[in-house]
């Protein structure tokens, strides 16, 4: 059993990081464990936000990233969960806690948003863009296939043609989307102990990931990247974090 | 293999090459079998009916008659192995079986041919006198002169054990005659005959005769590897021996002449003394006679321990993958599908891996009906339990020219194997595996999740069977195991009558493990082999694209049954992508191959059409029209089994209409029909299904066309391009559609059933019906209002093509567009081009092509075709080539669902219609070729009203050989020769050479 962490803090985030972790651990069978960091010794909401929820609560002192990070690197900890900013109001889409979260812890890091209506909490539902590359499409496979047995999941794949890569052929269109569909599926979510179906959009991915989420009402997206935001990459996970409404889980690719 | 001399004079007893199994032995017969002509033969003939008796083919080369060899060998081998002798130094081919020696060939020496060799002789003797050398002409045997050099008595019959001693002296009288020994006194006879007109004189020297002759053992061998080819037996699979590869003073020895080009791979071992050593590439084991009958006995202990046979590795016939890649296994499995016509086999490990999808699919048997019909997962025939500690370190190996998969695991498995799905006997497969872990090989049939019962036991035979609507299918297997060796055979049979009994396949299962592997996989070879002989494609200059032509064309062969009816569907049998639907694939790409090379395949798959007749005049009385309406998309019965809708790529539920408005089919379906009638003369197919199907056809088109505003128009349909639906007056619809009604007219001229008014509608017709054609601009105009679309011309928005455009541009877009998918107005040219303006073909391809997005996998093919015969050689060639590669590259990454057939039948299209400029003319057989710069030369194969006609194009000329004579009208002007046996060879400014 792995230990899913709720980094929590003192701002408005906190009860619905806490309520996403446990529904994470519960997907995985995993125990939920929150953890806050602190500077200066004091934090009321973090206590009793976890005691309400009934998860026990680790608190470190110091400098939140280190702490986190380092709390994260042990080898029982299978992901951690972390709140994207601390109000909906906040002007950036992702403070800068979450930011270094995601591009430096090499686990799976949960980013929630003030929003996301997660009460009562069930995920039921993930999409899982796929781009068509190996290591990406590792990472989510490496996830899906740790869900608890027996666990009720819709895995929706997407899969966003571009400009780069429409296909060359499609002879007769009632029988090549399936057939291209089924190969898809095979090549890079070959797993079985979920269902699994493929959507296909056309489009620029990073446009095109938020809508199909919010049109089959996704609870969750699930994304393997490389965790590199410079200039030009990883626009699916910019375009995610900035508009989502849901959870977006980031995997990162083994390296 | 370097023909040089060694340096070195040991023997080299290299003899973990000898370390396997060889399909056939080529040898000398006086001194490798045998010590001499009179020793006793009973051990070696013996062990040679032994080795025939278990499918090893034994050829023997000596210079000497048959009567010498049989009478000492004496063999009465009863097969399946054949016993060929090659006697008279490369004049004479016999085979002998039971019956003794029967003539194959023999190489007849002219009047003056035979004056010619008399001269050479008296010549050499002449001049040898004149150096004060006396030698004697000691027989005129067939085709050459021997003459003794040491005509003494003390030399008057020496033995092989004896050779240094002659050869020295012989040397030491040629010395003292001032001859520079063995090699003048040849020199001195290689010059004579050339006096006396002999144009290749084959002079040899066994160191006390020199011969001069018009053949000799090379063509010997040449001889028996080509027989051995046609077995399906390559160079790397024989065993070659001798005693004589060696210099013998100074001359190479005789068997090195066994050595020919021809013969690159094979095994070679001297058991010789080899005074001076053996070429590189021969292996000296010396030890004579009693060293080449143990090697004959260690094969015959191979073949009786059953020794896994091994694969010929010929350049441009192999396809190997190493190891397993996820993301390309399935693909890799589609292409290495073994099918014999009846069912098919994925390439997928017989051990199993996650990532590998196995099955066997049968030809025509289906479950679920209308759109969700799909062929049916059979039982599995190729599956072994997955040993532990299994790493993958697999081989797969697919000889195309014998249909043979070989597969290897070298971790802790340690399995060797091949199996095969019988050509000669479809529906029957074989595997032979020897692995440690043999023990526990699992389940000789396998369930998969399919309607057919669970595997029932019946002694050592597993069977299971389906019982459909119409009919049945079964499913029966049984295998052998001992000491390591499993062999496993596995019969399957489709039934007519869905209370058809197993006893019959158990019936067949039991013929085939009593012929064994061995008697199976050479039936099967010689039947492939006979296939390629029919059909071959010879691409000389481009290594990649004569691979992969290949490709093409097994998959084609292996697809389509022989006899029946033969259903094929978009992916043959090498899965289920498509569901196994038939389209206007297998008519108008599938079938044109077949009818050229294979005509009972072409016959079996208009049977599936002629059967489903009476279906397809019900979906034209549904209509409210007459004659037949054959399906867009059929399946078993014939009824259509189009989709109506589909969520496309972009996520849309969109309508399918192809289904109901794609009508062009109907004529499609008597194209195919004529075609096959035009290319093979088969009168009783003409005057039966062929006048059936037009007549029908033509009644549909004649129900369906509405004559008004001064023409006759076809409203509402989908042509090729299915970007835009649906439409009126599409042009490739109304020109196949106006040839259906010409043609049907002339069919019921010449067999009656037509009232004669009748026909006289389908002339008038056919004349009324609009085609677009703008004589101005030689231009056909796809469709009614085509040329007011927005004229964007995909070649130049599109990041590349082919690509599907209306996922690029939207669908909106390209219907408002003249962005057209496919060949539509050029489909036209491609398969009826009389039925097409003059010099039309350059002004629509100039139009038509940058407008082209090839959004489908036929597009290439056609476009290369097309391109070709308008001259525009090397962009031909480049969509011939991205054509060819469309499955081996998995372009569409849809391979996993099996190959795409119909391409492969537009790269046979590209090559023989385009390159080869071939087609079948009522009075000849029109070729016309166009070498592109890119190639040196190519070679197509097909057969003509029943005549095998070899066309070998090359930069300067083209040579055309017949098994009988043959009318062609050659070039452009379709300038008129006879081919034959001999051939002609025609040159580029289409004038014959020979004739």
């Amino acid at each position: 059993m792995g230990e899913c962490i709720a980094a929590i803090d003192e701002s408005a985030s906190a009860r619905p990081v806490l309520v996403a972790a446990i529904e994470c651990a519960r997907l995985f069978g995993d125990e939920v464990v929150a953890l806050t960091v602190r500077e200066d010794g004091r934090g009321p909401i973090t206590v009793d936000t976890a005691a309400a929820l009934g998860v026990p609560l680790r608190v470190r002192r110091g400098k939140a990233v280190p702490e986190i990070v380092d709390t994260a690197e042990a080898a029982e900890v299978t992901a951690v969960v972390v709140g994207s900013r601390g109000l909906p109001s906040t002007r950036r889409p992702v403070g800068s806690t979450a930011l270094a979260l995601i591009q430096t812890l090499a686990k799976p890091v949960v980013v929630v948003p003030p929003t996301t209506r997660i009460e009562p909490a069930r995920v039921r539902r993930v999409l899982v863009p796929l781009d068509g590359t190996g290591e990406t499409a590792a990472a989510v496979q490496e996830q899906l296939r740790r869900l608890r047995p027996g666990t009720q999941l819709d895995v929706v794949a997407l899969h966003v043609f571009d400009a780069d890569d429409i296909p060359a052929f499609s002879d007769q269109p009632g029988h090549e989307t399936a057939a291209w569909g089924e190969e898809f599926l095979r090549r890079w979510l070959p797993i079985d102990n979920v269902n699994v179906r493929l959507e296909t959009r056309v489009g620029r991915p990073a446009d095109v990931v938020g809508a199909v989420a919010r049109e089959i009402n996704a609870d969750a997206v699930a994304v393997g990247w490389k965790q590199d935001l410079s200039l030009g990459r990883a626009q699916v996970v910019t375009a995610l974090l900035a508009e989502s409404r849901v959870l977006a889980v980031l995997l990162p690719v083994a390296s | 293999m370097s023909r040089s001399p060694s340096a070195s004079t040991e023997p080299n007893p290299d003899t973990a090459a000898l370390d396997r199994r060889f399909e056939a032995l080529m040898f000398d017969w006086d001194g490798t079998a045998v010590p001499d002509r009179r020793a006793d033969a009973k051990t070696v003939r013996s062990v040679i009916e032994a080795l025939c008796e278990n499918a090893v083919h034994v050829t023997i080369v000596t210079g000497t008659h048959v009567g010498n060899v049989d009478d000492q060998l004496g063999a009465r081998p009863r097969g399946p192995g054949r016993l060929l002798l090659a006697v008279n130094r490369g004049s004479e081919v016999y085979e002998v079986d039971g019956e003794g020696p029967r003539l194959l060939h023999r190489r007849e020496a002219t009047a003056a041919e035979n004056e010619a060799l008399d001269r050479s002789a008296a010549l050499t003797i002449e001049r040898l006198a004149a150096r004060g050398l006396t030698t004697a002409l000691v027989s005129q045997r067939l085709n050459r002169r021997k003459i003794d050099v040491i005509p003494l008595p003390e030399w008057a019959d020496p033995p092989k054990a004896r050779i240094d001693e002659l050869l020295q002296a012989t040397e030491a009288r040629l010395a003292a005659a001032g001859l520079a020994g063995l090699p003048e006194v040849v020199a001195i006879a290689h010059a004579a005959a050339r006096e006396a007109g002999i144009v290749d004189p084959r002079v040899t020297s066994d160191a006390k005769h020199v011969e001069i002759g018009l053949t000799d053992k090379s063509d010997a061998a040449r001889d028996l590897l080509a027989r051995l080819w046609d077995e399906g037996i390559g160079p790397a699979l024989v065993l070659v021996g001798g005693d004589e590869f060696g210099t013998l003073g100074g001359i190479p020895g005789s068997d090195s002449l066994m050595l020919v080009p021809e013969s690159r791979g094979v095994t070679c071992v001297s058991v010789g003394r080899e005074p001076t050593g053996v070429p590189d590439g021969v292996i000296a084991l010396g030890r004579g006679p009693d060293r080449f009958v143990e090697i004959l006995v260690d094969q015959l202990r191979r073949r009786e321990r059953g020794d896994v046979p091994e694969l010929d590795i010929a350049p441009g016939w192999t396809l190997t993958f190493d190891g397993i890649d996820h993301e390309r296994e399935r693909a890799v499995e589609a292409v290495l599908t073994l099918a014999d016509g009846t069912i098919g086999t994925s390439g997928a490990p017989l051990c199993g891996h996650e990532s590998a999808t196995p099955g066997v699919v049968m030809a025509g048997v289906y479950r679920g009906d209308d759109a969700a019909a799909d062929l049916l997962d059979a039982p599995r025939w190729d599956r072994l339990e997955r040993h532990s500690g299994a790493d993958d370190d697999i081989t797969r190996t697919l000889d195309l020219h014998t249909g043979v998969l070989a597969e290897r695991v070298d971790d802790t498995t340690d399995l060797s194997s091949i199996r095969f799905s019988s050509l000669a006997r479809p529906g029957t497969a074989v595997l032979r595996v020897r692995t440690p872990h043999a023990t526990r090989p699992g389940t000789a049939l396998s369930s998969t999740d399919t309607e057919f019962d669970d595997i029932r036991r019946d002694g050592s035979v597993e069977w299971s069977m389906l019982r459909g609507k119409t009919r049945a299918a079964c499913a029966a297997a049984t295998q052998e195991l001992r000491d390591g060796r499993l062999d496993r055979f596995a019969v399957y049979e489709a039934l007519d009558g869905p209370g058809s009994a197993h006893e019959g396949t158990m019936a067949r299962l039991f013929d085939a493990r009593a012929a064994g592997v061995d008697v199976l996989l050479a039936e099967h070879r010689r039947a492939w082999a006979q296939r390629w002989a029919e059909a071959d494609i010879v691409v000389a200059g481009d290594d990649d694209l004569q691979l992969a032509t290949r490709v093409a064309l097994f998959h084609l062969m292996a697809s389509v049954a022989t006899s029946g009816d033969a259903t094929v569907g978009a992916r043959g049998l090498t899965g289920h992508g498509y569901r196994g639907h038939v389209f206007w694939d297998s008519d108008v790409f599938v079938l044109p191959f077949l009818a050229a090379t294979h005509p009972a395949a072409a016959r079996a798959m208009l049977e599936y059409r002629v059967r489903r007749l009476p279906i397809a005049q019900d979906a034209a009385r549904a209509e409210g029209r007459l004659g037949a309406r054959f399906p867009w998309e059929s399946a078993t019965f014939g009824d259509d089994v189009t989709p109506h809708s589909v969520r496309d790529a972009t996520g849309q539920v969109v309508p399918i209409r192809t289904g109901t408005a794609e009508a062009h089919i109907v004529a499609d379906v008597a194209w195919a029909a004529a075609h096959y009638v035009d290319w093979t003369g088969d009168a009783e197919f003409a005057a039966g299904g062929c006048h059936l199907l037009l007549v029908e056809t033509a009644r549909y088109w004649a129900s369906r066309v509405r004559v008004e505003h001064g023409g006759a128009h076809v409203y509402g349909v989908i042509g090729p391009d299915e970007y835009h639906e649906p439409v009126d007056d599409n042009m490739f619809t109304n020109v196949l559609a106006r040839w259906n009604l010409r043609r049907a007219a002339a069919s019921a001229k010449q067999y009656g059933g037509v009232a004669t008014d009748e026909q006289k509608r389908w002339l008038d017709l056919a004349d009324a019906l609009v085609d677009g054609y703008d004589p101005e601009t030689r231009v056909y105009e796809q469709f009614a209002g085509f040329h007011k679309l927005e004229p964007l011309l995909i070649s130049q928005v599109a990041p590349r093509r082919p690509i599907v455009a209306d996922l690029l541009l939207g669908r909106d877009r390209v219907r408002a567009a003249q962005v057209v998918k496919q060949a539509d107005v050029l489909m036209a040219h491609h398969l009826v081009p009389d039925e097409c303006a003059p010099s039309s073909l350059e002004p629509n391809l100039d139009f038509y092509e940058p407008r082209t997005a090839h959004g489908s996998s036929l597009s290439p093919g056609v476009h290369a075709s097309l391109l070709a015969r308008a001259g525009r050689l090397d962009d031909a060639l480049a969509l011939l080539r991205l054509s060819a590669r469309v499955d081996l590259d998995d372009v569409t990454q849809t391979t996993a669902g099996g190959v795409h057939l119909a391409t492969m039948g537009s790269v046979w299209q590209a090559l023989a219609w385009g390159f080869g400029g071939i087609r079948a003319l009522p009075a000849a057989l029109g070729i016309d070729p166009r070498l592109p710069p890119g190639l040196d030369t190519l070679e197509l194969r097909v057969q003509f009203r029943g005549v095998p006609v070899r066309i070998q194009i090359g930069r300067d000329a083209t040579t055309i050989v017949a098994s009988r004579p043959v009318a062609v009208a050659f070039g452009v002007d379709q300038i008129a020769y006879e081919a034959g046996p001999d051939g002609i060879t025609v040159g580029t400014d289409e004038r014959a050479r020979d004739g």
